[in-house]
């Protein structure tokens, strides 16, 4: 690399990184389109909850499913695919100390989403697109709405063959050498599925632009199995990406070490080659698959992938635990946990994003996917009742935690409202995991997702609704909210940093500036050598041992008591 | 950067974690046999419906 392009680079005073302004910028700017439309997608779910939540019932039917469109697309597919650019960018170039090959290509890629953005929700303020984000046909859309989508995924697709750009064009000038780091590793993995998912993201979105416009005939059962080729996979992408956080979140904030590199890494590649193929867990009660094609793909061959999310599960915590042990908590098995910066939000972010993820989200999943059980949580509130643990309460809660470092060290401001933001992981976390449970036990008593009357006034048959129903809503609403205002805790806190934030100066770190994470004022330092760390390492982790055996027994139990309550679906004898 | 002797002592494993377009072929192989190619033909050789 030449030294005129060194010299434009920005040294950061924290980690000692090169940081290319131009890879900086962009980092930027999807992050604060991502904002935005998560601010859409929480002002959205204000309603949803408000009509679902039958004691209230807020919106008409018409605008229930409007409402629900909205939120799928801001929240699922715009908020984080945009934060997801950001990340990307992060990991290579910034983590790899190189520079971005073609910035110009990085803003085209940017129009692009941004307009696909607008324009589909446009389409839906305007009434053209009552077609919720799976949009099955035969429902109908305005060719705009499929447009838009297809500029968005071309636009995230350039980012992603980018990103590739960038990791082989800095090896190839040295920026780097020897491997990866793990995040970027990790962000690897996330841009390959990124690959998988656009790419069945063209095969099916092409055709049914065509289709709209009335080029082309479409098949409801091929759209359902190429469509969640996307809809699924994208999701991986949001895990192999939240992952990729925690390493470095872990790292940043208490000097958290990863245990084994090797396998940290094989994980990842596991992730790679068998999550996608949980897409199949959509189609389990579609009549057009057969079953050893459904249990192929949800079971069997996926659970190299579930082993795969059991190891990250494992390590992270494990390396949480010896990062503590290795700054001097040592005492007992649980000091290191007592003695954590619960204060920092990245770190509370953090955690509670494993817990959320691994321990609600986790278990749900994996229960729910496989292809009998699903039978009696299909198409219930169960889903989102998982889902909602594991991409808000995993992934969104982790960009959140990740954001609180981005803030000063990428847009150099100090967090603005650092009382509220050391608050804003629980209120947001908690609040979404209440929503969760709510959403889950509802689905057990049969309430569907989707559905504007929980009730079934009109239903041409008699419904009885369990009375539990009545409470349950109560708990789903009340979470709900909860988790909407730590939503907008977040936006405000994001967007006034960002736009009136103070800059983060040399004095402000030195005197110990309200608005800056602990792992800013002073990043944990990484020892590998010498006596602690071999008293450390010989100790291990018996905390994280015993978390997991509880988190092991759980598992088990719920899982059992799902086959148990299948088993009622079919009286024998 | 590494010279060629170097790159003999690197593990073939370690070699698989630097290469992403092989990563990346390989897990567009496995999604695309396993769950879209299957699947696809799981639709196609679907038995016409008889009409009730
Ligand atoms: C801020 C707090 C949030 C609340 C209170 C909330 C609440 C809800 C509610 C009540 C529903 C409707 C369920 C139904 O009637 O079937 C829903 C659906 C959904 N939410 Fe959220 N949500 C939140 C955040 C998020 C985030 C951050 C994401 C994604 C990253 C997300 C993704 C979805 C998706 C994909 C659906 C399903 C849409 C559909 O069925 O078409 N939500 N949410
Ligand atoms: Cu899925």
């Amino acid at each position: 690399m030449s030294a005129s392009i060194l010299e434009k680079f920005r040294v950061c005073g924290v980690t000692g990184l090169k940081v290319d302004p131009k890879a900086e910028t962009l980092i930027k700017m999807n992050a604060v389109v991502a904002v935005v439309c998560f601010l859409i997608g929480v002002s959205a779910a204000i309603g949803l909850v408000l009509t679902r939540w039958e004691a209230v019932h807020a919106l008409d039917a018409m605008m229930y499913y409007r409402f629900l469109t909205l939120h799928g697309l801001n929240m699922l597919i715009f908020f984080i695919i945009f934060f997801e650019m950001a990340v990307l960018y992060f990991a290579a170039p910034v983590l790899i100390n190189g520079r971005l090959p073609a910035p110009f290509v990085g803003w085209i890629a940017f129009a692009l989403m941004v307009i696909g953005a607008i324009m589909v929700d446009t389409m839906v303020f305007q009434g053209k697109a009552d077609v919720l984000f799976t949009s099955y046909p035969p429902l109908k859309a305005d060719p705009l709405y499929y447009l838009g989508i297809i500029l968005f995924a071309v636009g995230a697709l350039t980012v992603v063959l980018h990103f590739f750009g960038s990791l082989i064009i800095n090896k190839r000038e040295g920026s780097y050498t020897g491997g990866m780091p793990l995040v970027t590793f990790g962000a690897l993995t996330a841009a390959i599925i990124a690959v998988i998912t656009l790419l069945h993201g063209a095969l099916i979105y092409i055709p049914t632009f065509l289709w709209s416009i009335g080029l082309l005939e479409m098949d409801a059962q091929v759209y359902r199995l190429i469509f969640w080729g996307l809809g699924h996979s994208s999701q991986q992408i949001n895990v192999a990406a939240m992952v990729a956080i925690w390493y470095f979140l872990a790292a940043i904030t208490v000097g958290g070490v990863v245990l084994n590199e090797k396998i940290s890494r094989t994980a990842f590649v596991l992730y790679i080659l068998f999550i996608s193929m949980a897409s199949a867990h959509h189609l389990l009660v579609d009549p057009g698959m057969g079953a050893a094609w459904k249990v192929w793909n949800t079971s069997y061959a996926m659970y190299l992938a579930v082993l795969a999310s059991m190891i990250h599960g494992f390590t992270v915590p494990a390396g949480i635990e010896l990062g503590q042990r290795l700054r001097g908590y040592v005492n007992g098995t649980f000091d290191w946990l007592r003695r954590a910066p619960w204060s920092d939000p990245g770190f509370s972010g953090l955690v509670l994003s494993v817990i959320i993820f691994g321990f609600f989200g986790g278990i749900t999943g994996v229960t729910i996917g496989t292809e009998q059980i699903n039978i009696i949580a299909h198409n219930t509130l169960r889903i989102p009742g998982h889902f909602h643990v594991t991409v808000v309460g995993g992934t969104a809660l982790a960009f959140m935690a990740v954001t609180y470092y981005v803030l000063p060290l990428i847009f150099q401001r100090r967090v603005a409202f650092w009382g509220m933001a050391k608050l804003q992981p629980y209120v947001f976390g908690i609040g979404i995991t209440i929503m969760g449970i709510g959403m889950s036990f509802l689905g057990s008593f049969g309430i569907p997702r989707r559905h504007w009357d929980s009730t079934f006034a009109n239903a041409p048959f008699p419904v009885e609704v369990h009375p539990a129903v009545n409470l349950l809503q109560a708990v789903f609403g009340i979470g709900g909210l909860m988790a909407a205002v730590g939503g907008l805790m977040f936006v405000a806190i994001a967007v006034v940093s960002v736009f009136f934030g103070k800059r983060v100066t040399k004095e402000a770190i030195e005197s110990g500036a309200s608005g800056l994470p602990p792992g800013v004022l002073k990043l944990p330092a990484q020892t590998h050598s010498g006596v602690a760390v071999r008293k450390v390492h010989d100790a291990g982790a018996p905390g994280t041992m015993i978390l997991v055996f509880i988190f092991l027994a759980c598992f088990v139990v719920y899982y059992f008591v799902n086959w148990k309550v299948l088993s009622f679906l079919w009286k024998i004898g | 950067m590494t010279n060629p002797q170097d790159n003999q002592k690197v593990p073939w494993g370690q070699q698989l974690f630097e290469r992403p377009l092989l990563l990346l072929g390989l897990g567009l192989l496995v999604m695309f046999v396993f769950y879209t190619i299957w699947g696809l033909i799981e639709i196609f050789s679907l038995p016409q419906a008889t009409l009730p």
